[in-house]
């Protein structure tokens, strides 16, 4: 949906971002959105409170909230494609290729 | 666990607040299979699995092995699973409830592990028997379980549709209706951009290992 919304909107991000945490996602916040995205959802306690002390200096209140609500989302939606068998889509094929992911065959659709 | 002692950095979110607190009265009533206080041990065995809770609640172990895998490996999960639960002589729907439970308390959770604020006590169960909601639609098609129509994200749970709807709920305060997830040039008028969001959900996916 990343890839989408960058050509919708005429946008400039690295996608590569999304697999590769060192590199820039060259999105506003992207690097301070990344680094709270892994504190919370590998639940790294130590590493939490920095990370959300950082977006928060950067963007403010309400970017650390929306940031928790959307990760929050999808730690559940995550869940529950993986648990009831939810194939991956066939148009995210060439994506996952460009990300160097490799989709499962129990997921090919 | 307790983040007392640390400000809260985040902005208050009512209508979030207030959808969760719903999602939370019906985790502890009664759903299409399970009791209330049923479903409330099946949130503790995820909360236990993620390590957010000491004490883990009294389940079959079928049932304690399925909420930890969906909760802590969901990646790992396979037809088999479904099948063995299906061996033991549960309902393939009761299997789709506890994956919409593990689901649900797992992203509650997050959320306030996120913002940097206590989890949610647990309400207490509400008494009452399951009654089956279940739409009749629903058959088997692309995935391990029944969907309404072929099995997509929105569509996962759509065979309990009264799960479906509460996770709706919240998720709709949090990101984005199922009606504009696909609209990519609609503002969604958010503290962060579109794609800040969508950089967001795709770390969040790929860092479970989900493909979605």
């Amino acid at each position: 949906m990343l890839r989408e919304n960058i050509n919708a909107n005429n946008q400039t991000v690295n996608i590569l971002a999304i697999t590769d945490g060192a590199l820039d996602p060259l999105v506003p916040l992207g690097r301070e959105l990344v680094d709270f995205v892994d504190a919370v959802v590998l639940l790294d306690f130590d590493e939490l409170p920095i990370a959300r002390q950082k977006l928060f200096d950067a963007g403010g209140p309400g970017a650390v909230t929306r940031a928790a609500a959307v990760c929050a989302g999808f730690e559940g939606t995550n869940r529950i494609v993986d648990a009831v068998g939810v194939p991956v889509n066939k148009r995210y094929y060439d994506i996952a290729d460009e990300l160097k992911v490799t989709i499962p065959p129990h997921l090919r659709g | 666990m307790s983040t007392a002692s640390q400000p809260v950095l985040a902005a208050p979110d009512p209508a979030a607040d207030a959808a969760i607190a719903d999602a939370l009265a019906n985790l502890a009533s009664a759903g299409s299979f399970f009791t209330g206080a049923q479903r409330l041990a099946l949130a503790r065995q995820t909360r236990f699995a993620r390590g957010l809770d000491a004490t883990a609640p009294d389940l079959p172990p079928l049932i304690a092995e399925s909420v930890s895998r969906v909760a802590v490996e969901a990646m790992h999960s396979r037809s088999e699973h479904v099948a063995a639960w299906q061996a033991e002589g549960l309902d393939v729907l009761a299997f789709v409830e506890m994956v919409a439970v593990v689901a649900q308390i797992s992203a509650i959770d997050s959320y306030r592990i996120g913002l940097g604020v206590d989890l949610d006590p647990l309400p207490a169960a509400v008494p009452g028997d399951p009654v089956p909601a279940v739409d009749e639609r629903a058959v088997t098609s692309n995935a391990w379980v029944p969907t309404v129509g072929v099995a997509l994200a929105p569509t996962a749970i759509s065979a309990l549709p009264d799960e479906k709807a509460i996770k709706n709920a919240v998720a709709k305060e949090w990101y984005l209706t199922d009606e504009f997830v696909h609209k990519y040039d609609v503002d969604p008028g958010r503290e962060l951009s579109r794609a800040q969001m969508e950089l967001v959900a795709s770390r969040t996916s790929y860092l479970n290992e989900c493909f979605f």
